[in-house]
This record gives C-alpha cells, structure tokens and sequence, in this order.
C-alpha cells in the first residue's frame, strides 16, 4: 500500500533522510519510531506530498506521490504533530468544509462523527473541545473523505492514558475497515496495543523494519512448570518445531513454529510426559524491548 | 452549482447577522455626521462623497489587503494551511475562494461606501463617476491580490516554514502599505497627465487601464504562487511573460534610443526583487542541476527559479546592447562625456552578480535571521560607505570595486567589477563542498 524507494531528503544545511526505503501491507499498522530528529516527521511529510526530497520514489496505493500529489491526496489522510483546527466553525462546518473541499459528500458528515465518538459535539465550535476530543476532529477530517492510508505523527501526544486508549482502538477500529496506518509515536507502550509492525528511524536511515509477530509463524513460547523437573531440555529439544532453547529448573523460553494446533499438541506431549505444565504461552516482545535492542545492536555495531 | 468551498467558509465566518447590521450602522452614522457638519446641501453631499472615498479606501482596500495576506498566513499561524494543501480545490478556485472570501467583510461594506460616493458626487460638475468607480474598484482588487501573493511568498520560507513566514509578516504588510500609499499615486498620478505613450497621448483611462491590467497580473501572481502551494509544478512562462509585459509597458514611455538600455535595467531590478523576494533555496538550485544533467528539460524549466529566469534576460540583453554600434554614454550613471553605454552594461551586470552572490552567501550560511535585511545593510555600504571613504583619502581609483565606474579605464573598470563576484564565487563553491564551514 505504502512503498518508499531510496528517499534522500536535505534541509539547506543537513541530510534529513538518507536512502530510505520499504514497504507497507494494505490494512496495516506500523508503529513509526526513533529518536527525536531521526526524520520521522519529514518521511510522513514526504509520504503526504507536502514536501519534495530531493531523490527517491513514494507509491501511494499504487500512485506515485512525486509525480501525482494531487492524485495520491484523495488516497490519503495525514495528521500532523502540530496540527490545527477552524476553532471559530462547529465540529458539522468544520468537517462539512474539509469534505467538500476534498471533493466528498458532505452527507458522510454524520457518520464519521459518530464513528470517532463527535456525534454529540456537531454543533460546538471547535474551539472549545477537550483536547482528546480536538483530537477526535482532527483524525475525523483526516479520514472524512475515505482515505486508503492515514499517516500520524504523533497523534497520542499531550492525552491523558484514557483518551489515549481510546484512540488506540480507534485505530484498530479504521484497520478493521481496511485502512493502512503508519503511525509516529515516542509513547511504545501505546503504539504495541495496536501496531503489528514496526519501522525504526534513526539518523535518517532505516534501522529495521520488523514484523511485531500477530502472524509470525515463528513465535516465543514460555514454559511454566509448577514443580521442577529434570531433563526438561533434553525432552523440549526432542519436540517438533522447538529452537532457541533458554531452559531453568521451572522455567523455559524457546522459539517455537507452528500454530495453535501444534501448540496444543505440544502442551499434550508434555503433560504425557509427567511435566507439571502450569503455564504455556506465547511471549510477545514488547515494541519497546524490540526498539531498545535494535538500537542498541546499532550502536554496538557503531 | 457548487459554491466554492472556501467561499461558503468564509461565508459562516466572516457574514454573521451582528456583523451584518454592524457595519451599515457606523457608516451610516459617519455619512449622517459628515452630511451634518458641511454647510448646505451640496457641500453636505460633497462631505458624504469624501466621507464614503476615505472610509471604501481604509476598510475596502486596506484593511481588505490586510484580510487577503491573513487568508494563508493566518492559515499558516493556525497550523491549518496543510489541510488546505492537500485538499482537492483547484488551485484557480482556492485563488478566487481566498481572494473573495477572505474580504467578504470589506466588500460589504463596499456596498455602502461606493454607492454613497457616487450619490455625493453626483451633482459636481466634471466628475467622471465610472473612472472614479473604476479606480475604486481596481485599486481594491489589486490591493487584496497583493497581499494575497505576498503572503503566498512568504510561506515559501521553508525549513522554519511557519516561523520564517510568520517572522516576516509585519515587515511585509509595512512594505506593501508603502507601495499602496505611495508607489501606485507614484505611478497612477504622472499617468493620468498628458504624456506620451509609444507617441500616443496617455490620460485619465490610459491610468485606470494601466490600474486593471496590473491589477489583473496581481491576480495571476496570486494564482501561479497558489498552484505552487498546492503542488502544481510551475513553467518559467508566467514570470517571463510578466517581465516582457512590464519591459514592454515601461519602454512606451522611453525615448527610443535608450529604450534597449531601460529594458536592460528593468531586467536587473527584476532580477534583484526576484532574489530578494523569494527563499534562497539550494535545493531547488540542486534540484535544477541534476535536471540539467539528466537533460529533463521540462524539470529544468520548472526548477528555474525567477530570478536566475530574469537574470537570463539580462544577459540577452547586455549582449544585445554588446552589439549595438558604440554610442556615448547618456545615463545619469556616466558622467559627461563618457566614452561607450556598452562599458556601462558590463559593469552594471558583474555588479549585480556581486549582489546575488552576497544576497545568496548571507542566506544560506544561515547566521542571520533576516538576510534580506542584512544584505541590503551590506549593500549600502559597499556602494555608499566604503566609495565615500576611498574618495576622502584619495584613492578614487580603488572605488571601481565597489561602484560602476563607466569613466575609469575598461580594463580596471571591468577588472576591478569582476573581482566581487569572483570572491563570492568562490565563498559559494566552498561552502557548497561544505555546508557546516564559515563562509
């Protein structure tokens, strides 16, 4: 849905993105990240058709945003970090106003309002909502008129934990509808309740681009046992589909290929065998254990 | 038909009932006022008439300039100016929506303010009322496009997109007073004489013709900036059109035999205001050079900036004028009895060259804040301060660094010109290889 080829972008005096490139699924959520100044604002603005780089090739649904921005447009809604609304207009003007000038029905006026929880406010003025609900608006005039791809940049910052989980299943919400969303967030615990992948930015370059694992087909197990047990790696190292092996009297970690089935009929062996299994369960890394080593490794390497 | 988006905007905005009964009520009590203070009837109507020409020129024009400028830089200040560069309007649409929308109000009061004029001088004998409503009008609608392309210059800041634009905004409304309150009365008023025109006799239409095409070429700029805005790449044609348009108009009024050399001024001037005008992008000039390379001409074309398009134009020129026989020197830059205006051309042409490098060296080194200002600083006093001084202490021949000297040899004439640009050059090149050196 999103693909970005050798992308190099220069302010006057500084190499803001430097070769970048990769690829996004349709109905995706990747979870922008890096340090401040690693260009994740300038590759959304990019992406957006807002600004030129200097080198490289965006695809937007197909669209190449260089050579078509107006096109790549009605395929996309972006957010900015700093954004702003038409405080003096009600919620109803303000998206009606966004509709009709990206060519939409105004009719869908309604429906996005109460699909992003504004159906009540429609005839306050912007001005006066609650940031969570500013919020709200804001992504309602990003996607009032349909996009395939929404772009965030920073879109949880300066909300409170609630608002904030409400906007996390907000966006699980448009994924579900098909959207594609790259979102930039320093918040990682919040971009892990919805993202299922993620691209790391550092320096302008692209230090990794990773699958956070909800269809990996190799996945972390973590074995509990109630009582300890002996020869528990041997007996692990025996079963199909097992590597990686980290084994404690009680306790073990191993990577694991399969699905549920062969993760059931894993668990089965094991009670057959007279292991007191207590837990057997998927382990998640978390995006920020995921980033810190990956920055980390960067570093090691530099 | 559907009314355009931001006109419909600024409908909601700026046309509220209390605003609507506003604006009649104090006009109408301004009109009473000065009706009641005159002596008579027809005094009183006269007092009306320059009550409602002094109140259309604050708030119509103005205050309308004012609302125009504000119509993308208080889009800019709100941080809502992105929603509007991606949105689908055409670039035409959002020109007009903006250039309408934005003076709603000033243009309603308009419709208080004209026809109490034309009332008031209704009865004065000599009076042409569709000139006078001409001007009124031109004048409005090149004051709003003004402020309109201003301020669409001013977001081309980029980088600091929002604080660069918003830093100059004062300074920008200041410059565009000035030129309202004095270059077009300047212009306007010597026209409305009887002059000579490419021989034909100028007047008061010749004036308001001259008023609406300008105005019409405001409009036009505002619509070429606005298609930049919102992604439309634009060709050199526009702003070469404008300075054929400009050159042409101009050299009406210049005696023939200067008219080439007039042309050739005009060419620099334009250059320079380019320069000035617009961000010193090295991007853009980057971005021309790999097009250059990769021979895409059409990028080139559109890569080009205005003042280097202007800048080519004068170069054409300088060689015109190169061909032309030697004549002596008739410029108030010559003195008596100069030997050759073609020395002249040379001169003024390196001399712009040191301009632009130093206008381009004091920007993208990036240690100023406004370099606009700072290089005019510069300029004054290496063309005003630093000859003086040379001068005092009796090294007049030294000057030709600094100043056109048409009378001194050719050769440290054009030698002494050379070496500014030459040095600036250099700085250039040098801080090209590396951005972070002082230059």
């Amino acid at each position: 849905m999103i693909r970005v080829d050798a992308l190099t972008f220069d302010y006057p005096s500084k190499r803001a993105l430097e070769q970048v490139g990769f690829a996004l699924e349709p109905g995706s959520v990747t979870a922008l990240v890096g340090p401040n100044g690693a260009g994740k604002t300038t590759l959304l603005r990019c992406i957006a058709g807002l600004d030129q780089p200097m080198r490289g090739r965006i695809e937007v649904a197909g669209i190449d945003v260089l050579e078509q921005p107006r096109a790549a447009h009605r395929e996309l809604g972006y957010l900015s970090d700093f954004f702003g609304l038409y405080d003096s207009l009600s919620v109803r003007r303000g998206l009606d106003y966004i509709a009709r000038s990206r060519h939409a029905d105004p009719g869908v006026v309604p429906r996005v309002a109460a699909r992003l929880g504004l159906a009540e406010y429609l005839e306050r003025p912007a001005g006066v909502l609650s940031r969570g609900l500013r919020q709200r608006l804001a992504i309602a005039q990003a996607v009032v008129h349909g996009p395939r791809v929404l772009l965030l940049d920073e879109p949880a910052s300066g909300l409170d934990p609630e608002a904030r989980i409400r906007l996390g299943e907000l966006f699980l919400e448009l994924r579900a509808s098909g959207m594609t969303l790259l979102v930039s967030s320093h918040i990682l615990a919040e971009l892990e309740q919805y993202a299922d992948g993620m691209l790391i930015l550092r320096d302008g370059r692209v230090l990794d681009q990773r699958d956070l694992g909800r269809q990996a087909p190799l996945r972390r197990l973590e074995l509990r046992l109630a009582t300890p047990a002996e020869k528990l790696d041997e007996v692990l190292a025996a079963q199909p589909g097992v590597g990686a092996l980290q084994v404690g009297a009680q306790h073990a970690e191993f990577t694991f290929e399969g699905d549920a089935a062969a993760q059931h009929a894993l668990l089965a062996r094991l009670l057959e065998a007279g292991f007191q299994v207590c837990a057997l369960a998927e382990q998640r890394a978390s995006l920020q254990e995921a980033y810190l080593a990956q920055v980390r490794s960067d570093t090691a390497w530099n | 038909m559907e009314l355009n988006p931001e006109l419909r905007r600024n409908l909601w905005l700026e046309l509220g009932p209390q605003r609507l009964l506003l604006m009649p009520l104090v006009l109408g009590l301004l009109f009473a006022l000065a009706y009641a203070l005159a002596d008579g009837v027809d005094a009183g109507r006269y007092a009306v008439a320059v009550t409602a020409a002094i109140a259309y020129g604050l708030v119509c024009v103005l205050w309308g300039m004012h609302l125009a400028g504000e119509a993308v830089l208080g889009e800019v200040a709100a941080r809502t100016w992105d929603w509007q560069r991606m949105s689908s309007v055409a670039p035409w649409s959002m020109t007009w929506g903006k250039l309408l929308g934005s003076t709603l109000y000033p243009w309603y009061a308009a419709l208080f303010c004209l026809p109490a004029f034309a009332l008031g001088v209704a009865s004065v004998p000599g009076v042409d009322l569709g000139w006078w409503l001409g001007m009124l009008l031109g004048g409005a609608v090149l004051a709003h496009a003004l402020g309109l392309t201003w301020s669409l210059l001013l977001v081309r800041y980029r980088g600091d997109r929002e604080a660069g634009a918003l830093q100059r905004r004062s300074s920008a409304y200041l410059v565009l007073l000035l030129l309202l309150l004095f270059g077009l009365p300047a212009l306007l008023d010597p026209l409305q004489q009887a002059g000579s025109w490419y021989g034909r006799e100028t007047g008061s239409y010749f004036a308001l013709g001259s008023l609406l095409l300008f105005a019409a070429w405001a409009v036009f700029g505002a619509y070429r900036l606005m298609r930049s805005e919102l992604q439309f790449r634009n060709g050199p044609w526009a702003w070469l059109g404008f300075t054929a348009y400009l050159m042409g108009y101009l050299g009406g009024f210049v005696d023939p035999d200067h008219r080439l050399f007039a042309c050739y001024l005009l060419g620099l001037g334009l250059t320079l205001v380019a320069a000035f005008a617009e961000p010193r992008d090295p991007l853009g000039l980057r971005r021309l050079g790999q097009a250059l390379r990769e021979r895409a001409w059409t990028r080139a074309q559109q890569a080009a900036p205005p003042w280097l398009l202007g800048l080519g134009v004068s170069v054409a020129l300088a060689a015109a004028l190169l061909l032309q026989p030697a004549s002596a020197c008739r410029h108030a830059l010559c003195p008596e009895g100069s030997p050759d205006q073609r020395l002249l051309s040379v001169l003024l042409l390196l001399f712009v060259l040191r301009d632009l490098g130093l206008l381009g060296l004091v920007s993208l080194r990036g240690r100023s804040r406004r370099p606009e200002f700072a290089t005019v600083i510069y300029l004054l006093v290496l063309y005003f301060v630093v000859p003086w001084l040379l001068d005092a202490v009796g090294a007049g021949q030294l000057t030709a660094l600094f100043w056109p000297r048409a009378d001194l040899a050719p050769a440290w004439a054009v030698g002494a010109a050379a070496l500014g640009p030459g040095v600036l050059g250099v700085l250039l090149w040098r801080w090209r290889r590396d951005p972070g050196q002082p230059g």
